[in-house]
């Protein structure tokens, strides 16, 4: 695949569709068109199971007339395709209710973030992504209580092209290896909860270290959790691992911080720009532009440059996120992340891990969040899974059927300890493990 | 297009699925007086897996022609002799069976089909009206209307040829009370495999907006459960949801090859004698669930499988794959979401059946628990533990219900907590159709039963 000739290729299709909206009786009209191909070997069953091959493309559009939204997509580009999703987007507009506050990006210069195709990524033979995935399970399974569920590896290289009335034209190609495992340990009668990990790479050279690295996590996750037994049920000291840190801690920030909800009276941060809203340990920001997080992004979906920005800053709040509508409905401009960062990165501390562990007695210590977290009231609750119990900083061992809950407002006010290291899971966030007090431990044992 | 893929699928040497796959999705919502979203989807293309020597190849195409839908075959082959070459167990030949040669159109497709948008939306938009009219405390109501034209033909080398047209619809609620810090949401969904009126006569949409409204700012003045193991009632959609999560994904023929807590149990004891549990694309109990299927991706008969019976475990999920290798007979339980994607094993609609007693009286004979409503999300792994949450419990005293609890999780080991199952009610609904199932791919299932009282963990709040 040529990125260059596919992207101008996409570009021409797209000023084809704006034309088709426009004549169609669009007042303004947006379009996103990707294409892309990937090839696959999946593993199941402990067993080698599937190699497949994808290739399509397709593109969506957003139409406005008369004040009134409405959208349509289809994965062709035939000229009839256009036409019916064209006809089809304006139907749905023609019967909308009208909003004065409807609106596209304007036209804009965007950043040129580091290249991300690697052409030898783009063509890897099958035969090199089975010995790929061949490695990487036999890392997986050096220790034979290892059984996995399900593991992939996968190239894929895509185009992907956004274009609206205003002038707005951007574009971007990448490639990239995804590879992925689950699984449980096994030893007898005791099997562990499932649990996973996947990663990511844009480039061949260091790929394999990278993947087996992965796995011989996963092994390493897994077999700890053999001999779990029911905890103790407590109020006290949860370290939280990078995931749920990101679950539990940041997602509730952000929903109350976009402004969407802030508009629609949803959020309790809506006056709060300035303010104290979580401990002075507190710093996170949106990194857009660190290519080695998936969101890695110059342009928002709707086609606003993207920037870095502190989104709270030693605990104080310092912005909201608005979309090109939400900002015109609130008078504000858009910041380009209107449906959240890009890039979350919350600010280390101080403390190895090795050291949290030793800072408050119960502590308990997982990998896995598996539970819900009502983003409104804050209020979580789900089982903790891949737990480990600490007394007086001396590890107890594994500890399984263990529920965590509680509230992150309240959380978030009390003293968090970040780690010194921080964790980037599947390329997702940079984040540090969180020593958080207050959770209410819930043990089958009780 | 079926002639088409029929035609090629009886020339090939080696085992060869075609699937043209057409997916059309509406969606439709509507909050704070406007239109957020109003849109549609298409995809269409023709998915082609191959089995030689043993092994996979998958892979699919955009382009309806001939040429191209032949060419992907070629993909197909080429990827499954190169993962032969890594593969340590092959795929034994299918054992010869009676496959669909039928097609359906379901209730509803032409229904819906002839319902205009102007019409959809203004359901979308009355009933946020209306809903936001019930209460001064509710600040915003979200409305949402979704629907799935599907329309797969399938042709197999070894003798499918089928079609099915159906449309899956959806409709859900929600309120939003309090302001600032002190802000509750509730919810209510329903989905059928059916039209308009199969929708909205669905138990489930009965009053559901004075339900949505009612939960809601009940939930403003709502306490927390106290933490620990309680005698719980589940209501038909949780049940539904242990059924599916707890049970249904152990007992997929594929996690059971992996290890799954069910492995090596068939014929043994998992629940308690009031425990019977089936999967069925084409189960007995009426209106129009949403896991409704006539036939599988592979052109496999639907039939009804019964997974537990009165507390023995009965019998695993199968596709044509699993069933050669552990000597069992497929049901209709593999599928794809996107022609994109390649079969796998999935529910159809999974379900408890009812027993004797009235709800009244499970809860009358019931000294302390709770009586558990609303599904959220769930989760579940190999082991069988699992977790759901549910928008909100009731306190039983001494057979008396009392306050509303809120934010309630539920968590166990699916075979121990069907154990401890000593109330099982007549009454049956399928409570679970506006929901999907994530796999690797989603798919539309759903999933119901009777109210049931067992024991389980509930997570909640400790003394400090």
């Amino acid at each position: 695949m040529d990125p260059q000739a596919k992207t101008a290729e996409l570009e021409d299709q797209c000023r084809y569709i704006l034309k088709a909206a426009r004549a169609a009786g669009a007042d303004e009209a947006f379009v996103s068109a990707s294409y892309g191909l990937s090839a696959r070997i999946q593993y199941e069953k402990n067993d080698f199971n599937l190699a497949a091959y994808h290739e399509g493309g397709g593109f969506g559009i957003t139409v406005h007339k008369d004040q009134r939204q409405g959208a349509a997509s289809v994965n062709t580009f035939s000229k009839e395709a256009v036409d019916e999703v064209v006809r089809q987007a304006l139907a749905f507009a023609r019967f909308s209710i009208p909003d004065e506050y409807l609106g596209m990006a304007e036209k804009s210069d965007y950043i040129a973030l580091p290249e991300t195709f690697d052409p030898g990524m783009a063509e890897l033979p099958m035969g090199e992504l089975r010995r790929l995935a061949e490695a990487m399970i036999a890392a997986a399974k050096h220790d034979a209580r290892v059984s996995l569920d399900g593991a992939s590896v996968e190239r894929s290289a895509g185009v992907h092209v956004i274009a609206n009335t205003r002038g707005v034209l951007a574009s971007d190609h990448s490639t990239s290896l995804n590879w992925y495992l689950m699984g449980m340990a096994i030893e007898g009668a005791d099997v562990t909860s499932f649990d996973h990990l996947s990663d990511f790479a844009y480039f061949l050279p260091g790929v394999e270290s990278k993947v087996l690295e992965t796995a011989g996590n996963l092994a390493q996750r897994l077999l700890a959790c053999l001999g779990a037994k029911p905890a103790r049920s407590f109020k006290g000291a949860v370290l939280l691992p990078a995931c749920a840190v990101d679950e539990l801690l940041l997602d509730p920030i952000v929903y109350h911080i976009v402004g969407r909800n802030i508009m629609d009276g949803k959020s309790r941060f809506s006056n709060s720009l300035g303010e104290t809203i979580a401990s002075p340990s507190v710093t996170f920001s949106d990194d857009p532009h660190d290519i080695a997080l998936r969101g890695c992004t110059a342009w928002s979906g709707e086609g606003v440059p993207t920037r870095g920005m502190a989104l709270v800053e030693r605990g104080v709040l310092k912005t909201h996120l608005d979309s090109v509508y939400s900002a015109r409905r609130r008078g504000t401009k858009p910041t380009g992340n209107g449906g959240g960062p890009h890039g979350p990165l919350l600010a280390q501390g101080t403390r190895s891990l090795a050291e949290l562990r030793r800072a408050a007695s119960p502590l308990l210590e997982f990998t896995r969040y598996s539970g819900s977290v009502d983003p409104i009231t804050g209020d979580f609750s789900g089982l903790a899974k891949g737990g480990r119990l600490y007394v007086n900083g001396a590890d107890q061992g594994p500890v399984k059927e263990t529920m965590i809950a509680g509230n992150t407002f309240e959380l978030l006010r009390r003293d968090l300890i970040m780690s010194d290291e921080r964790f980037d899971d599947s390329g997702s966030y940079r984040l540090p493990c969180v020593l958080v007090d207050g959770v209410s431990v819930t043990s089958a044992a009780s | 297009m079926q002639e088409i893929l029929e035609e090629i699928a009886r020339r090939q040497p080696c085992y060869v699925e075609l699937r043209y796959h057409e997916h059309v999705t509406s969606s439709l919502m509507a909050q704070k007086g406007r239109i957020d979203q109003a849109g549609t989807s298409r995809h269409q293309g023709v998915g082609v897996r191959a089995l030689v020597n043993g092994s996979w190849g998958f892979s699919s195409t955009s382009n309806l022609e001939r040429g191209a839908i032949e060419s992907a075959i070629g993909r197909a082959v080429e990827a499954a002799r190169e993962l032969a070459r890594s593969q340590k167990k092959k795929i034994p030949e299918f054992s010869p069976m009676a496959l669909s040669r039928a097609d359906y159109e379901e209730p509803g497709y032409k229904e819906l089909r002839a319902i205009s948008i102007e019409d959809k939306i203004a359901r979308v938009v009355e009933t946020e009206q209306k809903l936001l009219k019930e209460s001064a405390l509710i600040h915003t109501a979200v409305v949402r209307y979704n629907e799935i034209f599907e329309h797969k033909a399938i042709a197999t080398s070894d003798g499918a040829a089928c079609s099915r047209r159906l449309v899956r619809p959806e409709f859900r609620t929600a309120a939003f009370t309090g302001s600032g810090s002190e802000q509750q949401v509730a919810g209510r969904g329903v989905g059928v495999t059916g039209g308009w009126q199969c929708l909205f006569h669905h138990p489930s949409a009965a009053n559901m907006v004075g339900e949505t409204a009612r939960e809601a700012v009940e939930l403003l003045k709502a306490g927390h459960p106290e933490g620990g193991v309680k005698t719980v009632i589940l209501e038909p959609a949780l049940v539904g949801l242990l059924c599916h999560e707890a049970v249904g994904h152990t007992v997929e023929a594929d996690f059971v090859q992996s290890g799954s807590v069910a492995k090596g149990r068939l014929g043994t004891r998992v629940a308690s004698d009031l425990v019977t549990l089936c999967d069925s694309g084409i189960p007995p109990y009426s209106g129009g669930p949403g896991g409704y299927l006539p036939f599988d991706d592979e052109g496999v008969p639907c039939r009804t499988t019964t997974i537990i019976e009165n507390g023995t475990l009965k019998s695993y999920l199968h596709n044509r794959e699993s069933a050669a290798i552990m000597g069992a007979e497929p049901r209709g339980n593999a599928r794809a979401w996107n022609y994109a994607d390649e079969p796998i094993i999935r529910m159809t609609n999974t379900y408890m059946l009812p027993g004797t007693m009235a709800l009244e009286d499970i809860i009358a004979s019931t000294a302390d628990g709770l009586l558990v409503t609303g599904a959220g999300g769930g989760q579940a792994d190999a082991s069988g533990e699992f977790m759901f949450s549910a928008s909100s419990a009731f306190e039983i005293k001494q057979g008396k219900l009392g306050r509303r609890l809120r934010e309630v999780t539920l968590s166990g080991v699916a075979f121990d907590v069907l154990q401890t199952v000593d109330a099982v009610s007549r009454e049956f609904r399928w409570d679970m159709g506006s929901g999907y199932c994530g796999k690797g791919q989603p798919a539309k299932v759903d999933a119901g039963g009777p109210y049931i009282r067992c024991r389980l963990m509930v997570g909640g709040r400790q003394e400090g």
